[in-house]
């Protein structure tokens, strides 16, 4: 476990990339069609790329900390490790991951820390490929035909909660916000994600998933007749509000726990297949 | 799916020419498809697509050194077996100083062909 807050940081930064990277990586010779098979293919390497020069400022062996860490000592958020599901939720959660990076990039162009704001100015100019596709998905599948829509918006609705958990506080980020390494909040950068992604959403009327996310299904409860009935599967979202006309994050997080190494039952199997070279042949080089 | 002429320009001083296809439903989508297909390896310094049958020529944004990436990909580069034959008389002389051979003729071919007989010795 890291305690420098710097280092927790930069693993977080780094952590999110290979992983959905790797995640990206799996749409290879899956996806839609060929096109998009080069260009999930381009940005899931892009992520790699970028996940290496973060873990150079980390220091030591790049190989050690991309592929030999244990589970609990990865920092990605969960919303990184989840299955990539159908082609609506994989594009849902390339549009939620790389618009709230960009938000987090923009505030990490000013860090303190000039290494960081260095290398972070080097991503911003790939990761503007990442917002330009996810924004091309966003507009077809919004306003497209109705089943397109539709998955979509489920989607939307599944990766929701994770993604806000991007934002999660780091542990020691009072001290990187008072150093100005991290030039805002986690929270206010959360809020600043939340007003354009409420009003992209909006523009579309996809608002909706704001209210409806997480998983579907309710609850059997009993009701005071006896009988057994099915709780409404419209979720109350955990920590999204709508206040003066605008949506703020109030409360906690609902796929919270990855910046501190507590990942999902997702996260073990990918690690498992991620890392089987590496375990099985530590050391080697090609 | 409408599909599109992809044009691209390998260096300042080229004309834009058709370098590729990509299918897409409007320009748009045709530029990005276009770029993460065929100048994601700076391949080019412009690119544009043209509705195929149509003169309208659509140009993409990007330009120059931007265009493609800025970061490391170059172990994405399809290089073949480019410089194999230099690394085998790299790798014939340094076994050679051990007394080794690794340069034996080649195995006929077609009607000529035998069934593989292990080197002697």
């Amino acid at each position: 476990m890291h305690d420098d807050p710097r280092t927790n940081l930069l693993l977080s930064l780094a952590d999110d990339e290979l992983i959905l990277g790797h995640r990206h990586s799996e749409w290879t010779g899956w996806a839609p069609h060929i096109e998009e098979d080069l260009a999930f293919s381009s940005i899931a390497q892009d992520e790699m790329a970028h996940a290496r020069l973060l873990y150079e400022l980390v220091g030591g062996d790049l190989d050690t900390l991309a592929l030999g860490r244990k589970p609990e000592e990865y920092r990605n958020a969960v919303l990184c490790e989840r299955p990539n599901g159908d082609w609506g939720y994989s594009v849902a959660r390339q549009y939620l991951y790389d618009t709230a990076d960009a938000v987090r990039l923009d505030a990490l162009a000013r860090s303190s820390w000039k290494e960081v704001a260095d290398i972070v100015g080097v991503i911003r100019l790939e990761e503007k490929y990442h917002v330009d596709h996810a924004e091309a998905w966003f507009r077809r599948l919004a306003t497209g035909l109705m089943e397109a829509r539709q998955r979509f918006a489920d989607g939307l609705s599944r990766a929701l909660s994770d993604a806000v958990a991007l934002f999660e506080p780091l542990p020691g980020e009072d001290e990187l916000v008072k150093d100005g390494v991290l030039p805002e909040s986690n929270e206010d950068l959360l809020a600043r994600w939340l007003e354009q992604l409420g009003a992209a959403l909006e523009e579309v009327s996809l608002d909706y998933v704001f209210e409806h996310h997480g998983p579907r299904g309710g609850e059997m409860v009993p009701t005071s007749s006896g009988e057994i009935e099915a709780e409404s599967d419209e979720l109350e979202v955990p920590g999204i509000v709508r206040r003066d006309g605008r949506w703020v994050h109030e409360g906690g997080f609902g796929g919270a726990g990855g910046r501190h190494g507590r990942h999902s039952e997702d996260f073990e199997p990918l690690w498992e297949e991620m890392t089987k070279l590496y375990r099985d042949h530590p050391g080697a080089s090609w | 799916m409408l599909v599109w002429d992809v044009l691209g320009k390998r260096t300042e001083k080229d004309e834009l020419v058709v370098v590729g296809g990509v299918k897409a439903p409007d320009a748009d989508m045709a530029l990005l498809l276009a770029r993460e297909t065929h100048f994601r390896h700076k391949e080019g310094v412009e690119y544009a697509v043209r509705r195929r049958g149509d003169d309208q020529i659509h140009v993409g944004r990007d330009r120059g050194d931007l265009l493609g990436g800025v970061t490391d990909h170059s172990y994405r580069r399809q290089q073949a077996y480019t410089g194999v034959g230099a690394k085998l008389k790299r790798v014939a002389s340094a076994v050679a100083d051990q007394g080794l051979r690794i340069d034996s003729p080649r195995p006929p071919t077609g009607r000529a062909a035998k069934p593989h007989e292990p080197a002697a010795g």
